[in-house]
């Protein structure tokens, strides 16, 4: 304990006057609107922090502007000069060079090693938090590491270090009870790659059109992999439908077993746990698609179809998006044949487009199969961030894969 | 030569009608008038009415016991009446009319007029009551698939019986004052048709959100039907509480209906561009057989969906 105590402080010593407060100053107060962490890099005028929490200075420049403050009090003003939305890192250049900075760890880390996240929680001042690496986070498309330590708000942004004060990664995310998420910090080093590389510096102008470009090119590349891979199927009541399609997606499942019901219903619900912040309104990227299957003998059949138009109208996308990020959705139903004997799905499908990344799209799908009796399946799936393509292949590919198993 | 005394209430019911032949009516308590009045507050001899040449005149037999004339009040100088003036004498109301008065045109006792009045009999009532409560809890048992609760059909037909109650009580009101006659029976059986009527046009307009997906569509005709409803009621309505010319009565009818059904379809256009967090469209779902609409293929609908990707200038800002 001893040796820990002495390792934190050592590391705290070194690190301390590379990390800043990073403050998002509303133009006509000029109070601060939100506070985060970010840090020096060495040998650069550049600092790290998350794009979350610079993205009010990204979207309305004109409203809010970005300022560091650091260990001796001295404050000034930061410019965004790059980010990578899809991993949440942002890089600012602080208005006078810097002398110190924290440099990249070169050798891997383990699972078990000490790590040390250093940050301003709650604007209390400058922290450290000891905890232990656990692993890279697998269930997802974006690579995370789990830091088992307290990140609380405030500290997004800060640097997570090795012994040696090495950046392994960024603070981002926490679920609380010490469980920790950060971002690997070989993103970080791509992204000091592409802000170098980039021969016109990045303007506020351009913003909006590279982070159409970024997500455009992630779902690109997630789409791929999910449309090429070859989809589990499970038994639902007596239809085939999609399991869990990768390890990316978590599935869950219920059935009521209320002997009170003249009804059973068996419900199968897939989320991939990838969100995309882009702003306080907006996130994008999610996943998820549902099952549900119906069977009745109590109910005569036009109360058994009410309980469908219930259970299924209800069902719509998870992410949030405001008037000012989204259009009103585009729906259509149609009757579609289904691999079914005398079956038919009732299919309704509705879009909504980005209106600053109008490549991309919201995509939503819900299909009841009608034909069987009272007997019947519905099924969901809402995809979000996702261009016209794509979401057309994945929409051809779902509906593929509901057959009747008997 | 004559006139007519009517003894009337004071909300002007009719009591008794005295035609006088000769040009004089003496009137009082004492039994050698010629309209005797039982109203302690009537002097034995207390009015004579007379036509003469100037019209029909009244004057009190004596001063101290006034009659009225709408608020005045006159004693012995003969005062001039117009044909269908009301007279006040101690607390009795009278009506004077001349014997050309004019009176209103016959009502037709058409079919419509035959059909409700053989459907108004205490049996039939009672036919047409069981029928409505059966066909609101037929209703109310296919909307529901939990175990049926007693408590929400006993709910449900409440407000439906209140709702035709109400309606039928105000025609009634407006009947009896403009007609003399309420016929609440008729006015309810009026409510009752519209409402079992707009109860089949739901069933309908489930089937055709069922084949379109579409709300708006759905939602207009809904417009519809709900319009042509109230018209239907309320051209029967007025047709058994006012007198009217029968194009009259169709203007306000179909003039109303449609009005407020204009105001709804204009309020729901009105909303139209407002930001919605959630999709627009109808669940609905019913047994196939009620499947009109035609069976595409995987691939036509994804040919037909490419559409929904195509969004406005408008709709972008």
């Amino acid at each position: 304990m001893a040796r820990a105590d002495s390792e934190a402080r050592s590391v705290f010593d070194q690190a301390a006057a590379s990390v800043y407060q990073i403050l998002i100053i509303e133009a006509e107060s000029g109070n601060k609107s939100a506070i985060g962490s970010g840090f020096q890099l060495a040998d650069t005028d550049l600092v790290a922090t998350n794009f979350h929490v610079v993205s009010d200075a990204l979207h309305k420049p004109e409203k809010y502007r970005i300022e560091y403050l650091d260990t001796t009090g001295r404050r000034g003003e930061a410019k965004l000069v790059d980010f990578d939305v899809v991993h949440d890192l942002a890089l600012l250049r602080r208005d006078t060079a810097a002398t110190q900075g924290l440099t990249f760890a070169l050798a891997a880390i383990n699972k078990g090693d000490s790590v040390y996240s250093l940050g301003n929680p709650y604007d209390l001042g400058q922290t450290i938090i000891p905890g232990t690496y656990n692993g890279l986070l697998e269930r997802s498309f974006y690579q995370k590491l789990l830091f088992s330590g307290s990140l609380n708000p405030g500290m997004s942004g800060g640097p997570a270090l090795n012994e040696a004060g090495e950046i392994i990664g960024v603070n981002v995310a926490t679920s609380g009870n010490q469980i920790s998420f950060l971002v690997p910090a070989k993103y970080l080093v791509a992204l000091k790659q592409q802000a170098m590389a980039r021969s016109i510096p990045l303007t506020a102008e351009a913003y909006q059109t590279e982070i159409e470009a970024q997500l455009y090119a992630d779902q690109e590349y997630k789409y791929a992999l999910l449309v090429n891979l070859d989809w589990p199927t499970q038994k639902l009541g007596e239809m085939n439908v999609a399991g869990e399609v990768s390890a990316y997606f978590k599935c869950w499942g219920d059935t009521n077993d209320d002997k009170e019901l003249p009804y059973r219903m068996t419900e199968s619900s897939c989320t991939s746990e990838d969100t995309i912040y882009l702003s306080g309104s907006l996130q994008t990227g999610a996943i998820d698609y549902q099952y549900g299957w119906v069977t009745s003998e109590a109910l005569q059949s036009l109360r058994f179809h009410r309980l469908l138009t219930d259970s299924y109208g209800r069902m719509f996308t998870r992410n949030p998006a405001g008037e000012e990020d989204v259009t009103n959705y585009h729906c259509s139903t149609e009757f579609v044949g289904a691999d079914a004997p005398q079956a038919v799905w009732r299919v309704v499908q509705c879009v909504r487009q980005y209106k600053k990344y109008p490549k991309l799209f919201d995509v939503l799908f819900l299909g009841v199969l009608l034909g069987k009796d009272r007997r019947s399946l519905s099924s969901h799936f809402a995809i979000s961030g996702v261009s016209r393509e794509n979401a057309q292949l994945f929409t051809r590919k779902f509906m593929g894969m509901t057959k009747w198993a008997s | 030569m004559g006139f007519i005394v009517e003894v009337t209430s004071r909300s002007g019911r009719v009591i008794e009608r005295h035609r006088i032949n000769g040009s004089v009516a003496t009137l009082g308590r004492a039994f050698d008038n010629d309209v005797i009045l039982s109203d302690p507050y009537v002097d034995a001899n207390h009015a004579v009415i007379e036509a003469t040449e100037q019209g029909l005149q009244i004057r009190a037999t004596r001063t101290g016991i006034p009659v009225w004339i709408g608020r005045k009040t006159i004693d012995e100088t003969p005062a001039l009446l117009a044909s269908g003036d009301s007279v006040s004498l101690g607390r009795t109301h009278l009506r004077i009319y001349a014997l050309d008065h004019p009176v209103a045109s016959v009502l037709s006792f058409d079919r419509i007029e035959q059909l409700f009045s053989s459907l108004t009999t205490p049996s039939r009532l009672v036919m047409a009551l069981t029928g409505f409560v059966a066909l609101i809890a037929l209703d109310t048992w296919l909307r529901s698939y939990q175990t049926m609760e007693f408590s929400r059909l006993v709910q449900e037909l409440i407000s439906y019986l209140t709702m035709t109650l109400a309606w039928a009580t105000c025609w009634a009101v407006v009947a009896r004052i403009s007609r003399g006659e309420p016929r609440f029976f008729h006015h309810w059986l009026v409510a009752v048709i519209a409402v079992a009527l707009n109860q089949v046009g739901e069933f309908l307009l489930e089937v055709i959100a069922f084949n379109t997906g579409s709300l708006t569509t759905v939602q207009m005709i809904r417009y519809l039907i709900e319009g042509a409803c109230l018209a239907f009621a309320l051209t029967l309505n007025l047709r058994f509480a006012l007198r009217q010319s029968p194009v009259a009565r169709h203007a306000y009818a179909q003039g109303f209906a449609w009005l407020i059904v204009g105001y709804a379809v204009l309020t729901a256009w009105s909303l139209d561009d407002l930001f919605l967090l959630y999709p627009e469209f109808d669940a609905t779902v019913l047994p196939e057989t009620f499947r009109v609409a035609p069976t595409i293929t995987a691939d036509d609908f994804t040919a037909r969906t490419e559409s929904l990707y195509s969004f406005t200038a408008a709709e972008l800002k």
